[in-house]
């Protein structure tokens, strides 16, 4: 009686052992996929970053510029930066410099 | 006798365990089939584990491109705000095999098709060459795809990693350039190759990309202008040191990967080792203020105009400069006599050690390899004298720019980088007292907004601009020649330091049709160059600088 009860015990641990160890295969896999997406996904983003930086290179935006209205843009004069800031529900504009 | 007791005794074995013996019997057989069965088991494995074996192996040529993209790989560098200095991307090469040419005439005709820009006489005898060549490089997908569709066996098509920059010539003297083998041979690219090739995270820079485009931007106008052999800038964080802009001019283009020889191309902030004339007077002040050996209203009277040390004569560069100066007002006007009565005062070993101190005499330390060392002073009294308003003494402008930002920062000590670190220490460390600051940044203010001061043309409103000027001859093979390096460092805002600007012109020349925009309010105009010294050539430059980069860097950081 007590070799079944072993052998039961035996075959029901291999058993459980097969479940753990496939359920965590389970897991690898999707946690392997979900690394290979995004992998793909960083590619994809760096790329869309690159022509985003090409986009926004100065040197475009200054050939732009030239071709645009030139005159509509020109160097902000840090004496005309304001400060807007909201203090107990009261709106309060402060040159740029007198706050710092 | 004695074989009859053996056989006696065996007798009595067999007769009473004879059930014993047929056991044994029975184990010694189930002992041979059990090692049969692991023998078998065994067999089973390694029959397994030797086809898988097989099975890598012949796998292995199929990953072969892959493993030759891994070896090409390097991490990208990108700057402070994350914007791709440089980029590993895969492309797209075309090449030619003549050797598998069926019909040359339908071939070229393709090829006519397909690149009508191509020089074809060039082309047709690269193919009577019979050897491999490349007719297009870093062709798009779109392209490439085409390509493929022609079908002809003589033209290949691969894929490879390439370094791309896509500033081109912007952080040419930082970045540097690598070889055919993917190894950095200068710049960061060398100095960080075994991080690039190991680790997939990106480098990050400290450098601003629009503020860099702008100084050199200004740089190259200053070309224009007055017509300098070279030039450059540096913009640093006063307190911790960070490079926010690192320019040398001329650059050139990383994506060309052409081979640098001429020295024109040095990194002049970090390579160039120059005399830099006055703007070592701020040191000799500042120096003099740390040993206690002066007050800034200390008065030195009777100044003469000339003075000769072991036979060579030392003179004020301004003739009209009173001969009673208080300390303040001898940096002010930038007089020689009197920074050479100040380092008098002080002695050799105090004033040699405080430019140990901070950092312009002693060989730096810094992310790039290409740095230049200050060359050795053999020290003496007429050294000292000539040290003193920055003559005989040499420097990088990186180190001078450090030094400065000691002076000015409350006397803490930075180390200029150009690596971004997530985190900084809290712990700073003081290398000089902390009233040299308090006493030296408004006379630096002064040489800026006062009329008797050098800087005028750099008072920029709004920023609050100090700094100082230098005007050195510049020493070709040992050599003072008539040509001049002309530099100013300003710092910004000098009431609550943040940055420190340096711009360096390299052999400046005046321009008589210039005109130049006082900045005192007056709105008074001035046509051409009146002297080619800093105050009329840096100074002019810094101001632009600071106009262009100034709302980015108040309203950004």
């Amino acid at each position: 009686m007590k070799k079944i009860y072993l052998a039961i015990s035996i075959i029901f641990l291999i058993l459980l052992t097969n479940l753990i160890k496939n359920s965590s295969k389970n897991l690898e896999t999707e946690i392997f996929d979900s690394f290979e997406n995004l992998s793909v996904l960083t590619k994809e983003l760096d790329y869309i970053t690159l022509e985003n930086n090409y986009l926004n290179s100065p040197t475009r935006l200054l050939e732009l510029k030239k071709s645009l209205n030139e005159e509509a843009y020109f160097p902000i004069m840090i004496t005309e930066l304001k400060i807007l800031k909201i203090e107990k529900n009261q709106i309060l504009i402060n040159n740029f410099n007198n706050d710092e | 006798m004695m074989n009859k007791a053996i056989d006696e005794r065996l007798v009595i074995v067999d007769s009473d365990n004879e059930f014993s013996f047929k056991k044994n019997k029975s184990n010694l057989n189930i002992s041979f089939n059990r090692s049969a069965f692991i023998f078998f088991c065994f067999l089973i494995i390694v029959l397994l584990f030797s086809i898988k074996v097989f099975y890598f192996a012949s796998i292995s040529d199929k990953n072969k491109s892959v493993t030759i993209l891994n070896n090409d790989f390097r991490a990208d560098i990108i700057d402070r705000n994350g914007e791709f200095l440089a980029k590993s991307v895969i492309t797209n090469n075309i090449g030619i095999d003549p050797k598998l040419i069926n019909n040359k005439k339908k071939f070229l005709l393709k090829l006519k098709i397909f690149f009508p820009d191509k020089n074809f006489s060039d082309i047709e005898k690269k193919i009577s060459k019979k050897k491999f060549f490349y007719i297009e490089k870093k062709v798009s997908p779109e392209r490439f795809e085409k390509v493929k569709l022609l079908g002809e066996k003589a033209i290949r098509t691969e894929k490879k990693i390439t370094r791309i920059y896509p500033q081109s010539n912007l952080f040419s003297h930082v970045l540097g350039q690598i070889d055919d083998d993917n190894n950095g041979i200068s710049g960061l690219e060398k100095s960080f190759n075994n991080q690039l090739k190991s680790t997939k995270d990106k480098l990050q820079l400290t450098l601003d990309t629009n503020i860099q485009f702008l100084i050199r931007e200004e740089l190259i106008k200053s070309q224009k202008i007055f017509k300098t052999y070279g030039s450059a800038a540096i913009l640093m964080d006063i307190n911790n040191g960070e490079i926010i802009s690192l320019v040398s001019l001329p650059d050139f283009d990383l994506n060309k990967r052409e081979e640098i020889k001429d020295l024109k191309f040095i990194n002049r902030i970090t390579k160039g080792v120059y005399e830099l004339g006055s703007v070592f007077k701020t040191f000799t002040l500042a120096a003099g203020l740390q040993e206690k050996a002066i007050e800034t209203d200390t008065e030195f009277k009777n100044l003469p105009k000339s003075i000769s040390c072991a036979g060579n004569p030392i003179r004020e560069y301004d003739l009209n400069i009173p001969p009673d100066l208080t300390v303040e007002e001898i940096l002010i006007r930038s007089g020689n006599i009197g920074s050479v009565r100040i380092a008098q005062k002080i002695g050799e070993e105090k004033f040699r050690n405080f430019l140990k101190q901070v950092g312009i005499i002693n060989p730096i330390k810094f992310d790039i390899q290409e740095v230049g060392q200050p060359l050795n002073i053999n020290w003496g009294k007429c050294k000292l004298a000539t040290a003193a308003f920055g003559h005989g003494i040499t420097t990088t402008p990186l180190q001078l720019a450090k030094g400065y930002s000691i002076i000015s920062n409350g006397g803490y000590y930075v180390k200029p980088t150009l690596i971004k670190k997530k985190f900084y220490q809290n712990d700073r460390i003081r290398v000089i007292n902390k009233n040299i600051s308090e006493q030296i940044n408004p006379i630096l203010r002064k040489i800026v907004s006062t009329k008797i001061g050098t800087a005028n043309l750099a008072n920029i409103e709004g920023y609050d601009v100090g700094g100082k000027t230098g005007t050195a001859q510049k020493s070709i093979n040992g050599a003072y020649s008539n040509e001049k390096i002309n530099t100013f460092v300003s710092i910004f805002p000098i009431s609550n330091p943040r940055y420190t600007l340096l711009v360096l012109l390299d052999e400046p020349k005046i321009n008589s049709e210039y005109v130049y925009e006082y900045k005192d309010g007056t709105n008074f105009k001035l046509k051409g160059t009146p002297r080619n010294t800093a105050g009329w050539t840096s100074v002019e430059i810094t101001g632009k600088i600071i106009e262009k980069i100034g709302p980015i860097l108040a309203t950004k950081y």
